[in-house]
């Protein structure tokens, strides 16, 4: 069965950059460019795993967590962020964010990453 | 005073005229005082005077007693006659005094003058200022001694009221924590000094003498402009508080705030200035100032560094894919690996902003002072130009620091030291206790130790001292400027202060203030092999549980492995319904296809609320490692980590009930 992963990001080269790295590891790639358009596309489509940026204009990385949880509990959310700020980090792990990525990533650690994650929770 | 005595003079002179021209009439009244001629004149003269009026044979016997002495004391000259005035009208504590006095006055020259207490009738005191003259015989010798006496109680209370409110002033004046200078204000302005209190002594070195030759205008100050205009201007800039920079004697600039009050004060006019020793609050400021830049700068350098980590993200990632599809190209794959190369730089220039932004929460452990100096590169890079000279006080306390951040820091200014000395000199690392008298404003209460760093190169210009913190500042071109800009904040994340200190011409002092452990802790040389009781360990990779069981082996302890959060879960419940509990449990953070750490801690302690797990991983950054209480470890192992180490964590929460 194909998974399906979702890319959050407002900056258009990374969406880009993690549709064909994710596409060519065999996953289904869905983008959205903000908070409101991912919650409006989980409510469409059934996301195994989101990769969502902390950091966005708009709606922010950890309100957009938590809307996302809310509409979908079990999806598992990986936050990317290219600034760890320890207080973010352990707020969106409390909002239930199941790790994260600092950029800039290695894309094979990124694709490894996401199909751990992907096999943990199927185990 | 003068006025009384003056007073006193005038009755005595008038008496002593009276005495001469009718000293035959008192005489006779003297041994007749019934007789008739002169006796009214006598008595009258005696009763109409103010002054008191006592005569008295040369054994202190009362003679004469006139009316004001009989309404001051409340005796009748009935009642005293014949008696020893000392007996009757001094009071007890004068009398050796009085007694002694009354012979010096039958011996000495006329007239006489004294002070004594009389007490009345009624037990009222009364101060009495006495003037005495001797009466002589036919013969010339003193047969009589005739005292004039004025009640100056009232003026001596005046007198000691007035003293005592002097006493006052003066002890407020010279207790005052602030500085006081008081200068006259004549027609052409300000004058000397009339009166400095001890504050400015001591503050600015100069003595009394000294201050009462200057004035306002010839006192050393720094902004001499600022000083002459406010002189100038004033009374009109009275009231105004300002700050100036006072020189003292021996060169020193002390900061001041003034605050310059007109007065009016025993008719003259007076300009008062109280002057506050400021060197503290600028110090605090320039500090508080250096702090806010550090943390503007940090947020700056924070958020080019997200951008850039963006950037890079997408630029390594396509690198990355062009790479693959070119791979058969060796000279387009040869300049993509270039890019890529540099784009890597990017990467590492990227983190060295965000330690120096954030600096990363740190990971505090409690450390001797003497093993993280152990563990500073920097002595590695001592080379055979370059002496590292170690001096630690025997009885420094523990630290409570992250290890790897600390170390990070005392390495930088070791290689900076290294650096400024062209690699050749001595380095000294002086650390200990900070005293009592070498506490600085900005540290908190507490023990703290400070770790001193000086080195034999050039110093450092006075212009570059305040700026060495500040990030991107260097005078090397092969540096970042980040150094010294990290190891600021890292210490200041420590609650801990840096500082540097530098003459020119020797070598610069960076000094590092960090909170100290008052309880020493336990230290065994080496490490025991006294671990006791059952250890389950969760890893998911083989050969680091294999390694971690090994380690409790030799500590002592009975290790049992596991390779994911399910089956530690497992093995943890059958153990304990077996009657074979494990003590402790270590557990992996991340387990790439398994349970981790963070989830598998969940299901022990709903299994045993008292279960106690160790968090164990290499990602140090992660939140779950810096707040591990929080997601219910009870302690947290760094990896990797040392058999010590492993065995300290173990014991501490072994040890706990």
């Amino acid at each position: 069965m194909v998974r399906t992963v979702m890319v959050v990001d407002d900056r258009v080269g990374i969406r880009k950059l993690l549709h064909e790295v994710l596409q060519g590891a065999g996953y289904k790639v869905i983008t959205a460019a903000g908070g409101n358009e991912a919650i409006k596309m989980i409510g469409q489509e059934t996301v195994d795993l989101v990769l969502l940026d902390m950091k966005m204009s708009g709606m922010d990385g950890l309100e957009t967590l938590t809307q996302l949880k809310k509409v979908c509990p079990q999806v598992i959310i990986m936050i990317m962020t290219a600034y760890e700020e320890l207080e973010v980090l352990k707020e969106a792990a409390r909002r239930g964010a199941a790790g994260y990525i600092s950029k800039p990533f290695d894309i094979e650690e990124l694709k490894d990453v996401v199909a751990s994650k992907l096999r943990a929770e199927s185990a | 005073m003068g006025g009384i005595w003056e007073n006193i003079h005038v009755l005595t002179e008038e008496w002593s005229i009276f005495m001469e021209t009718d000293k035959t009439c008192l005489i006779s009244q003297v041994n007749d005082r019934t007789s008739s001629g002169c006796h009214d004149v006598v008595a009258t003269v005696l009763n109409a005077v103010e002054a008191l009026i006592v005569v008295l044979d040369l054994s202190g016997r009362i003679v004469i007693f006139n009316k004001r002495c009989e309404q001051l004391t409340g005796y009748t000259f009935a009642e005293v006659q014949g008696k020893d005035f000392r007996d009757i009208l001094v009071i007890p504590e004068e009398k050796d005094k009085v007694g002694h006095d009354f012979s010096h006055v039958c011996a000495s020259q006329f007239p006489s003058e004294c002070e004594s207490h009389w007490v009345t009738k009624s037990g009222e005191v009364h101060y009495i200022a006495w003037t005495s003259h001797g009466l002589p015989d036919k013969n010339g010798n003193i047969e009589l001694i005739v005292s004039t006496g004025i009640d100056i109680t009232t003026s001596k209370q005046t007198e000691s009221a007035l003293w005592d409110s002097e006493e006052l002033f003066r002890e407020l004046f010279n207790s005052a924590n602030d500085a006081i200078f008081l200068c006259e204000l004549t027609d052409q302005g300000l004058g000397k000094y009339l009166s400095v209190n001890n504050i400015a002594i001591q503050k600015l070195g100069y003595t009394n003498e000294e201050f009462l030759r200057m004035t306002p205008l010839t006192i050393p100050v720094v902004e001499k402009e600022k000083r002459d205009n406010l002189a100038q201007n004033f009374p009109d800039s009275s009231g105004s508080a300002f700050e100036l920079t006072l020189i003292a004697k021996n060169g020193k600039e002390i900061p001041f705030e003034l605050s310059v009050q007109y007065i009016h004060l025993q008719g003259k006019n007076i300009a008062m200035a109280v002057c506050r020793d400021i060197t503290e609050r600028k110090a605090m400021e320039e500090e508080t100032l250096k702090t806010s830049k550090l943390e503007s700068v940090g947020a700056l350098a924070g958020s080019i560094a997200h951008d850039f980590n963006n950037i890079l993200t997408v630029f390594l990632g396509n690198l990355s894919m062009a790479r693959m599809f070119v791979k058969h190209d060796e000279k387009i794959s040869s300049k993509l690996q270039d890019m890529e190369d540099a784009a890597m730089e990017g990467k590492a220039l990227a983190r060295r902003l965000l330690t120096f932004a954030r600096g990363g929460e740190p990971i505090k452990r409690i450390f001797e002072v003497s093993a993280l100096l152990d563990n500073v590169g920097g002595r590695a890079l001592c080379g055979d130009h370059v002496k590292c000279v170690y001096e630690i006080s025997m009885d420094i306390l523990p630290v409570e620091v992250d290890e790897g951040q600390i170390t990070q820091v005392i390495n930088d200014i070791l290689l900076n030291a290294i650096d400024s000395m062209s690699g050749r000199g001595t380095i000294f690392v002086q650390a200990g206790n900070v005293k009592d008298h070498e506490r600085r404003h900005f540290l908190k209460d507490g023990p703290y130790v400070k770790i001193a760093v000086t080195d034999e190169g050039p110093g450092i210009p006075p212009d570059n001292l305040s700026r060495v913190f500040d990030p991107f500042f260097t005078t090397k071109d092969s540096h970042s400027g980040l150094g010294l800009a990290t190891a600021f904040s890292v210490v200041h994340k420590h609650q801990g202060f840096i500082t540097v200190e530098s003459i020119e011409g020797f070598g610069p002092t960076f000094t590092i203030y960090l909170p100290a452990v008052a309880v020493i802790a336990e230290e065994s040389s080496g490490t025991d092999t006294t671990g006791n009781g059952k250890i389950l360990v969760m890893d998911d990779e083989l050969y680091v549980r294999k390694m971690a069981g090994e380690m409790l082996e030799v500590l002592g302890y009975k290790p049992d492995l596991a390779a994911d959060g399910e089956e530690a879960y497992t093995m943890y419940r059958k153990a304990r319904e077996a009657g074979e509990p494990f003590h402790a449990v270590i557990m992996d953070l991340s387990v790439s296809g398994g349970i981790g750490g963070k989830e598998a801690v969940q299901k022990v302690l709903a299994y045993d609320p008292q279960a106690k797990v160790i968090v164990s991983s290499g990602y140090y950054n992660d939140p779950v490692m810096s707040d591990y209480t929080c997601y219910g470890f009870k302690g947290c192992l760094e990896k990797p980590y040392t058999m010590k180490e492993l065995h300290n964590v173990l014991q501490r929460l072994l040890q706990e009930a």
